[in-house]
């Protein structure tokens, strides 16, 4: 049976990947970021790593 | 009495030498108990029969005005000996002499040798590149720091396996820690943001390459790469949402064109501050375009008082003023086109800064850099001003 995956790593990597992506389309000139767009996105990525650590940490516990 | 039993971890301490009469004030150490971080303000509040909590309050606030009450708390540590120690951490005369001509060759080659090297590599950004050295070996030593303490208390627990570490290992062990991993964090973050502002494909690329090492590191079950993951990464976001482009170099730049033909269709930087003075160019009627780009800093036009200005500026994140107006913000895009009379010169300014200031001013701005509308100019010559005031 394969281990669990560490939850605070696999939900900050995945919403890395596709703030990585999003900023590849920036570069690219697909879309235009602005804050406006990037703000709330780099809270989220903050929020869903601070999140899924607390609740990796309680599973721990 | 409750409150007077010792706690079970704490070592047996020698008896502190009683006072010989009552009067007399207790030595002066950082006391074991009651300490919050290293038992200063507790130490000093037995010392001189002062609520400990006064103390404290005043340390936070000299630690935020000023910063004077951080140095100060950093040196009570090092310079007053522990509850039960014989002598303080640093004991500066009985330190080895090599020790210290050590440390002191090595913080004056550090000082030489950092912009020296900084210079051919960077440039006019030298200064990054000794910031960086500078905040990378302070990493080093408290790295250092955190390892001769594991040490020191691995051997201790050698020779007596019941033997906890003091309080004071403990202490200096996170605060060496807290040094390092900060330091880290620092350099991984100046580093995301180079990176973006220079090459913005790579720096995309890189944040979805950690992400998806990260994701692979989850199956791994490594947990500690989530903080450097994102200690890269958010600088790179934030860097690329406000167009920062870094190119052009890092410093001070000062453009004085005397003459139209001495003016530059464009004028750039990186990072720092630009300033394009055009007081002594004599613009020619009609419409001169000038475009001002900047990564990260403060741009400065000055253009004489007879001059219309219509401006179109675009800031990431930061403050635009011209003359008699100003906007600021997130993703601030910012139009003011006045026409201007016949005869008149209009000088249409295209600014461009990431993180930042824009500013568009008939003089210099005073000590302190402080920028009010209408305070460095009212843009009269788009409304005739100077031409009503030139015909009578």
């Amino acid at each position: 049976m394969t281990p669990r995956p560490n939850l605070a790593s696999l939900v900050s990597g995945l919403a890395l990947l596709a703030l990585g992506i999003l900023l590849v389309l920036d570069a690219q000139g697909t879309v235009d970021l602005g804050f406006a767009y990037v703000g709330p996105a780099l809270l989220g990525v903050v929020g869903a790593a601070l999140l899924a650590s607390g609740l990796s940490s309680r599973r721990r516990d | 009495m409750a409150g007077s039993e010792r706690p079970p971890e704490l070592p047996e301490l020698p008896p502190e030498r009683p006072a010989e009469h009552p009067s007399e004030r207790p030595r002066l150490v950082r006391t074991r108990r009651g300490r919050l971080i290293g038992g200063v303000c507790s130490g000093l509040g037995a010392h001189f029969g002062v609520d400990p909590i006064l103390l404290r309050i005043a340390f936070v606030g000299l630690a935020i005005f000023g910063g004077v009450g951080l140095w100060l708390y950093l040196a009570f540590l090092l310079l007053v000996p522990e509850e039960g120690a014989s002598a303080p951490p640093l004991r500066l005369l009985r330190l080895p002499w090599r020790l210290i001509a050590g440390v002191a060759v090595l913080i004056a080659a550090a000082a030489v040798g950092l912009p020296a090297a900084s210079h051919p590599a960077l440039g006019s950004a030298w200064a990054v590149g000794v910031v960086v050295g500078t905040i990378a070996l302070v990493g080093i030593a408290a790295l250092g720091l955190r390892m001769a303490l594991r040490r020191q208390v691995s051997a201790q627990r050698r020779s007596d396996p019941d033997r906890r570490p003091t309080p004071d290992q403990r202490l200096w062990g996170f605060l060496a820690l807290a040094v390092a991993v900060t330091a880290g964090i620092l350099l991984l973050a100046i580093a995301g943001a180079w990176l973006a502002g220079t090459e913005p494909h790579l720096a995309a690329w890189a944040v979805v390459a950690v992400g998806a090492a990260l994701v692979l590191a989850a199956f791994a079950r490594a947990r500690r790469l989530v903080i450097p993951a994102l200690a890269f990464a958010l600088p790179v976001a934030a860097v690329a949402a406000a167009h920062v482009d870094l190119h052009g170099g890092v410093g001070e730049r000062t453009y004085r064109p005397a003459t139209l033909a001495q003016l530059r269709p464009s004028y750039s930087l990186g990072a720092g501050l630009l300033e394009v003075d055009l007081r002594d160019v004599q613009l020619p009627p009609g419409d001169t375009t000038l475009h001002v780009r900047l990564g990260a800093g403060q741009a400065v036009v000055l253009v004489s008082d007879q001059v219309c200005v219509a401006t179109h500026a675009r800031v990431g994140a930061g403050y635009v003023g011209a003359l008699d107006r100003d906007s600021g913000g997130l993703d601030v895009n910012w139009v003011h086109r006045p026409s201007a009379p016949k005869g008149v010169p209009r000088l249409l300014l295209s600014g461009r800064v990431g993180m930042g200031t824009l500013i568009v001013a008939d003089r210099p701005l005073g000590r302190g850099g402080g920028f009010q509308p209408g305070a460095y100019g009212t843009n009269d010559a788009c409304r005739g001003a100077f031409q009503q005031r030139a015909v009578r």
